[in-house]
């Protein structure tokens, strides 16, 4: 991902490229070729050699400078992404330690709680059963009210101790099995994030290093090229003094 | 809204629980009842209100006695037991005097004197008002009583009213009713009532004000109007006063889920001279009382309330048939008897062995006040005491 910085300098960096070219298709016209001079083929091929290997230089250094924009970039892409490796990493490991130390004891408690709470509904139903119970026992005249309502208190009561039953099923399968698998689940998440972080640091170090070799060889062709031109430059000018000497001999 | 979710807190897992109506009751008893019989079950009640009370003149417990309550205030339950302590104490005054009876009556009006007044429970349970409503109904009829007019007892009686009358007149909403809970936003004086609580306490306000105890005539004038726009063109009572009262269906306001209302809303209105509940009003109400008395036998000891037809509550059975009597006895002297001859049974039929009654519950202030409420009604229909006996020293206040 482009930071900011080389997003911004790339489309320059494409607009220079550009009118490079131009400018080079300019300067490979024969239109600064002195017609019927006397340097003949020679110095005809000399000075596009020149022309040429001034071209390459100036691309090759173009490309020095986007190896080095690509360089920054892509460390900055694996930085963001060791950052986040981090982050990563501090969360499973404060989600571990929060499970471990309050998480694991709360949800437990938990299950524990609902089935108190069960037992307490058990208790009251049966309770409410009792005085309902006790209630018409005196009356000799809500027949059909005692009837019905007794009922509903008789289910209730089944209705809570089966509630109870069913709390106390899940406290079990919280202790044997939920719990458990939590806890690996949190330390198999803490591992994972610790295995990204140290990949990601990898990743930084070695994107350090390849980006190193690609700038230092962009570095390589660019000293190449500017080596070679002035080598050629050297040649034409000693080819032109010789042919500057040949002439004064001959006139 | 009537009635309202908040009502059935204590009941709130056992509603949900215990859906669907209750089938009807069946218990063979006689069309009418005469005197005798009535009397005989009236002793029976009597006897068992004198050996309940406990020895500081009280009767029940001022707290939750049973698990179908769980979810009122905790003072709601103290408040419960002043008002039932309040009809216990009509009940003994309306009562054949016996020596026992005359020392119960007047060991229970001195607890009432002496006891603190109820407070509010918490933001939505005021039923607090309760004791204000029942308390001062009391205290007005004693005072009205001969025997407590005598001594010390006018002044006794006019100080132990006010605590109750405080009660009412804190809680008195602005359309004139009284309610027993409060909705949100809570305030300090709460914003619902219903028709059966106001019109429980207004002869009692009438008596109040004759006695100078009450000094404002505008709160039983708006109380008055609250019953009275409660009246629906059925001839039912509203539960409460709504701009648009719910009538439809299985509705609490039709005459069938209204049965106890009309009767002590008739009783009210006309005691108080309201022009519009005319004798023939009373009857109709009578009437239809039993007419469709089988819908109050279904919710006989239902302990969810409003879950019967017409979202009748077992607590309104011996309540209507309290105001029943006492609508009987607005009558015309010569049709009485045949009316409490009618209603006898259906009293009768409820009462325990032990002579004790209730409609709803067996919680202490349940049976308190459903066995006064029994016993008030049977002894309306029967001759007045003819024995009379010395009073006993009353104990002094200890408040």
């Amino acid at each position: 991902m482009p930071s900011l910085r080389t997003s911004l300098a790339l489309p320059h960096l494409f607009l220079a490229a550009l009118l490079f070219a131009a400018a080079s298709a300019c300067a490979s016209a024969p239109a600064g070729k002195p017609e019927g001079s006397g340097g003949g083929e020679k110095d005809e091929e000399a000075q596009e050699e020149i022309e040429e290997l001034t071209r390459k230089l100036e691309l090759a250094r173009l490309e020095l400078d986007l190896a080095r924009l690509e360089a920054g970039q892509e460390l900055d892409q694996a930085e963001r992404e060791l950052q986040s490796a981090k982050l990563s990493a501090e969360q499973a490991r404060l989600e571990r330690e929060g499970y471990v130390q309050l998480g694991r004891a709360r949800e437990l408690d938990e299950a524990r709680l609902a089935v108190d709470q069960s037992k307490g509904r058990v208790e009251d139903a049966a309770a409410e059963l009792a005085e309902l119970e006790a209630m018409y026992a005196e009356e000799e005249f809500a027949t059909k009210t005692k009837e019905l309502v007794l009922n509903r208190g008789r289910r209730q009561l089944e209705l809570a101790r089966r509630a109870l039953d069913l709390t106390e099923r899940r406290l079990r399968e919280a202790e044997g099995f939920e719990l458990p698998k939590k806890d690996r689940e949190q330390e198999e998440g803490a591992l994972k994030a610790q295995k990204g972080l140290a990949e990601a640091e990898q990743a930084l170090e070695k994107q350090r290093l390849a980006q190193k070799i690609a700038v230092a060889k962009a570095e390589q062709e660019v000293d190449e090229l500017a080596r070679k031109l002035a080598k050629a430059k050297v040649a034409q000018e000693k080819g032109a003094k010789k042919a500057e000497g040949g002439a004064e001999k001959g006139s | 809204m009537s009635p309202r979710p908040a009502t059935f807190l204590a009941l709130a897992a056992l509603a949900t629980q215990m859906a669907g109506p209750l089938a009807a009751q069946h218990l063979e008893v006689p069309a009418t009842l005469g005197p005798e019989e009535a009397r005989a079950a009236l002793e029976r009640s009597l006897d068992w209100l004198v050996e309940n009370q406990n020895a500081d003149g009280s009767w029940a417990v001022g707290v939750l006695d049973g698990l179908l309550e769980l979810g009122f205030s905790i003072e709601s339950f103290y408040a419960w037991q002043v008002a039932s302590n309040a009809l216990a104490c009509l009940a003994l005054r309306e009562a054949p005097e016996t020596p026992a009876r005359r020392a119960a009556l007047e060991q229970g009006i001195a607890w009432l004197e002496a006891t603190r007044p109820p407070k509010r429970g918490n933001d939505w349970d005021i039923d607090y008002v309760w004791g204000g409503l029942y308390g001062f109904t009391a205290l007005t009829e004693l005072a009205a009583d001969p025997r407590f007019q005598q001594g010390e007892w006018p002044a006794r009686l006019a100080r132990a009213a006010q605590p109750f009358l405080a009660i009412l007149q804190k809680n008195q909403i602005a359309e004139g009713g009284w309610g027993y809970y409060d909705d949100p936003v809570y305030s300090q004086r709460p914003k619902w009532a219903t028709s059966f609580s106001t019109a429980l306490v207004l002869p009692a306000l009438k008596a109040g004000e004759d006695l100078g105890w009450v000094t404002d005539p505008a709160m039983r004038a708006r109380a008055t109007r609250y019953v009275s726009r409660c009246a629906l063109p059925s001839g039912a009572f509203a539960y409460d006063l709504a701009i648009i009262p719910r009538v439809v269906g299985d509705s609490v306001n039709d005459v069938k889920g209204s049965l106890s209302r009309i009767q002590v809303c008739h009783w009210a209105l006309f005691s108080v001279g309201e022009p519009k509940i005319t004798l023939d009003r009373l009857r109709t109400g009578l009437e239809s009382f039993f007419e469709h008395h089988r819908f109050l036998d279904v919710a006989f000891m239902d302990p969810v309330p409003h879950e019967a037809y017409y979202q009748n509550s077992g607590y309104f059975y011996l309540f209507g048939h309290y105001y029943a009597a006492r609508v009987i006895e607005l009558l015309p002297e010569a049709e009485r008897e045949g009316w409490h001859a009618r209603l006898r049974p259906h009293l009768v039929k409820v009462m325990r062995a032990d002579g004790s009654s209730t409609d709803f519950l067996t919680s202490g202030y349940m049976k308190v006040a459903g066995t006064a409420l029994s016993a008030l009604a049977l002894g309306l229909g029967l001759e007045p005491r003819t024995e009379s006996v010395e009073p006993v020293a009353p104990e002094a206040p200890r408040r």
